[in-house]
């Protein structure tokens, strides 16, 4: 990875509060939250659902727009400050340096165009690469997601793929241009068992693969205890507590963190 | 993909069927009235009265009736008209079919430019002043009857401000064949475009404005987003991509319902020679067999082009390919 | 336990009100109603007006006549303003109660036959609109509840209906019906009937009408209520009359405006063919039709 990680943390989000103004209230959905991330870290960011982890991935994205939210503190990106900065910069730094992956895989591809299509998209907004080089691209990546039959895979419609294989379609996506941070919000939760166990060995893989630090937003201990280092735990807007996965499974010191521990199938 | 395709063409041909029985039915078989009295005109003479009846079979069951009728129309194409000293009615609608053709089909062009232009512009700027204007406009645009629009633009082009400047150009009423000469034809048919575009722009500027603004709220289009795209080829290429879909199967069939005859009241107003003015004419003077023959046609018109528009779905909508 | 007859409070009370209540907060739709509650009042008003305001009858060609403006006798028709002065042209807007918005062709007051025709084409096409709602709600229910061949059946005919163009579906209707007195059994409907434009309108636009209505209606077979209903014993035509209905009438509800805008369109559409309302009766139609040349 870059230098820059020894002298700044890879993401360093400080005093973060999101807020949403219905009728001439403010309605606080994040506050305060603080926390950093390392190079090839995998940081799990756990509550239940209300609890603010999507809106704060759509804020580390930048996807936040809506007339009548407010958003404040600082988000410093290898020491660059993020929030705040002109849409075309920070679009440059989507899909390339921080990229993300969704929860439902079915939906979040563009239904008219082929997964090979999308993919190739990403390559070419990024970098300059000719229709041939983006596709022999999508295909490795394809290939190296454990896609079976790239080639002809990529010549697919979202929706002739199942669901675990849209899902490693939608990981070779967002890995398409080696992002440095993967958001990965919710990724096995649409998905079956089985499969779900495949995903998150892949992910996984890829930080030594690609080298990637990686957010991983879930409701799931389970998930969080086979493959996060760190884990935050949200509650109701606020980190009630933060720690590596071993302690905080260990001994945990919130009531809600034992709360939700205690409500995972033995 | 073969599949659905012949699927469909059964279907057509069934609701071919279907249709050619219905107009048969509400020309021939509507209770307490002599078929033959409608045939032959206003104060027929007793003996064409017979001929009508012998030659449309009006003496014999109504299957056979519709036998006889359909083979005058689609086989041996001699259905004549009785109040137009038999004129044969199949060939006068095949020359009127190309200036309804061409009056559609430029509307067609303006409509569907200015409503897409119209509608991703207010769907860009959704909630602004801008947004408003444009489907304000729009519903004004869908509330005017084209034959209002067109006899007060004919007023003022051809009437009140003919002789001035910004008008002089504009020709008589009528209509000029293509190959005659293109500038003439374009000089005489490009305000009845604009006359009959203006509802087409007004509804389908907010159809696909109301799609657009629906298919924001999709996860592709977030996913879209997070990959870094510049926002117009969010909303160009994943959105309106995604909504033309509707917009597509919709213009199908308005232009078909257009061609088949919803263009009557515009080629009325601007005296324009098409299939509807015929048709028109054939009501003044009471001219059965022309009417019936039009509105056979012009339905046989719109189901299949309305066949073409699922075949064209089966290619816009990868979907819809496999669900069969 | 079903010996329930009285329906009305139970089943609509909460959705109208709120209705209600949600139309007087929105500014614009109540000052559309307004405009559309005066325009139907002036047209509920028009022998009035003719009769004691106008003072004319809007009904017989006046070319001859004169009127009084300004205590002087002014021709109806006045000469062309062409340099030769050839022909006569009608009066122009007078700003007098008489011909106020000046004369049509054959000298009548078009003010007055603005109204007259307002009263035709507002009663075409909110009868127009209440009839297609009737018919389609009737088809779509059967369809949607009954299902199977029923459904089939009905929905092809729709299919069928709804391929043939809006306009020449009415105008093959209208000539067949005006070109002779229609007979249906005893009863004779003559051919300036209103009644004829509105059932040929109200006809057209059934298969329009009638999808929405199925597609709820199917939805709503499998709702628990009716399931639950039907476990109870309920006969049919009950579930029909007391779950499926008043479900339903929102559908049609929010269809009758737009069906009632399609209707006027069409009603003059079909005036302006002259296969509407017929001579001497005026309707919006007709009116636009007078303009002409």
């Amino acid at each position: 990875m870059s230098t820059d990680t020894h002298s700044h943390p890879l993401l360093d989000v400080r005093d973060l509060c999101i807020s949403f103004t219905s009728r001439g209230q403010s309605i606080p959905i994040v506050e305060n939250m603080s926390f950093s991330m390392a190079g090839r870290e995998i940081l799990g960011l756990v509550g239940e659902s209300g609890s603010g982890k999507s809106v704060t991935a759509m804020a580390l994205m930048g996807l936040i727009d809506a007339p009548g939210v407010t958003i404040t503190g600082s988000v410093r990106f290898k020491g660059q400050e993020i929030l705040g900065l002109p849409a075309r910069e920070f679009r440059a730094l989507r899909g390339r340096e921080i990229a993300m992956i969704f929860q439902d895989p079915m939906t979040a591809f563009t239904p008219v165009y082929t997964i090979g299509w999308q993919i190739d998209e990403q390559l070419r907004v990024h970098n300059k690469f000719s229709r041939k080089q983006a596709r022999t691209r999508t295909i490795e990546l394809l290939a190296e997601m454990g896609v079976p039959d790239p080639a002809n895979t990529a010549n697919r419609y979202p929706h002739q793929l199942s669901g675990g294989l849209r899902q490693r379609a939608m990981i070779a996506m967002a890995l398409s241009c080696n992002p440095s941070v993967l958001i990965a919000d919710e990724p096995t939760t649409a998905l079956d068992v089985t499969v779900q166990a495949q995903i998150l060995d892949l992910m996984r893989k890829l930080r030594t693969t690609h080298g990637s630090s990686i957010l991983l937003i879930t409701h799931d201990m389970g998930v969080v205890a086979e493959t996060c280092d760190r884990t935050l735990v949200l509650y109701s807007g606020r980190v009630a507590e933060e720690g590596t996965t071993q302690d905080l499974f260990a001994h945990p010191q919130h009531p809600y963190t034992a709360a939700l521990l205690a409500s995972i199938p033995p | 993909m073969i599949l659905p395709l012949l699927r469909r063409m059964g279907q057509t041909v069934f609701v071919l069927f279907g249709i050619s029985a219905l107009v048969f039915a509400v020309f021939f078989a509507t209770p307490g009235a002599d078929p033959t009295a409608r045939i032959a005109g206003r104060n027929a003479a007793p003996q064409t009265m017979e001929k009508v009846r012998k030659e449309y079979g009006f003496d014999r069951p109504l299957p056979v009736q519709y036998a006889i009728m359909m083979k005058k129309l689609f086989i041996t194409r001699d259905l004549a008209s009785y109040a137009n000293r038999g004129e044969l009615v199949v060939p006068e609608i095949m020359r009127a079919a190309p200036v309804t053709l061409s009056l559609v089909t430029g509307a067609a062009i303006i409509w569907v430019v200015l409503s897409i232009g119209m509608g991703v512009l207010a769907a860009a700027c959704k909630g602004s002043w801008i947004d408003r204007l444009l489907m304000m406009v729009g519903l004004i645009g869908i509330s005017i009857p084209v034959f209002w629009l067109g006899q007060v633009v004919n007023l003022i082009t051809q009437n009140r401000y003919h002789d001035t400047w910004l008008f002089s150009w504009v020709p008589g009423l009528g209509y000029v064949p293509f190959t005659q000469s293109p500038l003439a034809w374009f000089r005489a048919l490009v305000i009845p475009w604009c006359v009959l575009a203006v509802m087409f722009v007004g509804i389908y500027s907010r159809i696909l404005r109301a799609d657009l603004v629906a298919t924001m709220g999709e996860d592709f289009m977030r996913t879209a987003r997070a990959k870094g795209l510049s926002p117009s080829r969010v909303l160009l290429r994943h959105g309106l991509r995604t909504a033309l879909i509707t917009f597509v199967s919709l213009f199908g069939m308005d232009f078909a319902q257009l061609v088949g005859g919803g263009a009557l009241l515009t080629e009325v107003v601007f005296g324009l020679p098409g299939v509807g003015r015929l048709t028109y004419q054939a009501l003044n003077s009471l001219d059965l067999p022309l009417i019936m023959a039009t509105v056979m046609y012009s339905a046989v018109f719109v189901v299949l082009a309305n066949a073409v528009v699922d075949a064209a779905y089966l290619f816009l909508d990868p979907r819809v390919r496999d669900v069969h | 336990m079903m010996t329930k007859p009285s329906d009305t409070p139970r089943t609509s009370a909460g959705p109208w009100q709120s209705a209600l209540r949600s139309l007087l907060r929105n500014r614009s739709a109540l000052a559309s109603l307004a405009v559309l509650g005066l325009i139907v009042l002036a047209c509920l008003c028009a022998p009035f007006y003719a009769r004691h305001i106008a003072h004319v009858d809007p009904f017989v060609s006046n070319v001859a006549g004169t009127i009084m403006l300004d205590g002087q006798e002014t021709d109806i028709m006045q000469p062309n303003d062409n340099p030769l002065h050839l022909g006569l042209s009608p009066i122009g807007p007078t700003g007098h109660t008489t011909y106020l918005l000046g004369a049509d062709s054959q000298g009548r007051d078009i003010m007055a036959r603005l109204l007259y025709g307002g009263r035709n084409s507002l009663l075409i096409s909110f009868s127009a609109a209440v009839l297609c709602l009737i018919m389609a709600g009737a088809v779509g229910i059967v369809a949607g509840f009954f299902g199977g061949i029923t459904d089939m059946v009905l929905c092809r005919l729709m299919d069928i209906m709804w391929a043939v163009p809006v306009y020449l579906f009415a105008i093959s209707l209208s000539i067949v019906t005006i070109t002779s007195n229609l007979r249906i059994g005893p009863f004779v409907i003559e051919a300036d009937n209103l009644l004829i434009p509105i059932v040929i309108i109200a006809l057209v636009y059934v298969p329009y009408a009638a999808r929405p209505v199925r597609g709820r209606v199917i939805a709503l077979r499998q709702a628990e209520f009716v399931t639950a209903a039907r476990c109870l014993g309920v006969p049919r035509w009950r579930i029909v009359l007391h779950d499926i209905l008043p479900n339903v009438s929102t559908t049609l509800v929010v269809m009758g405006p737009l069906l009632m805008a399609m209707a006027l369109l069409a009603e003059s559409a079909l005036s302006f063919l002259s296969i509407g309302v017929q001579a001497p009766a005026a309707s919006w139609g007709t009116i636009i039709l007078d303009g002409e040349g």
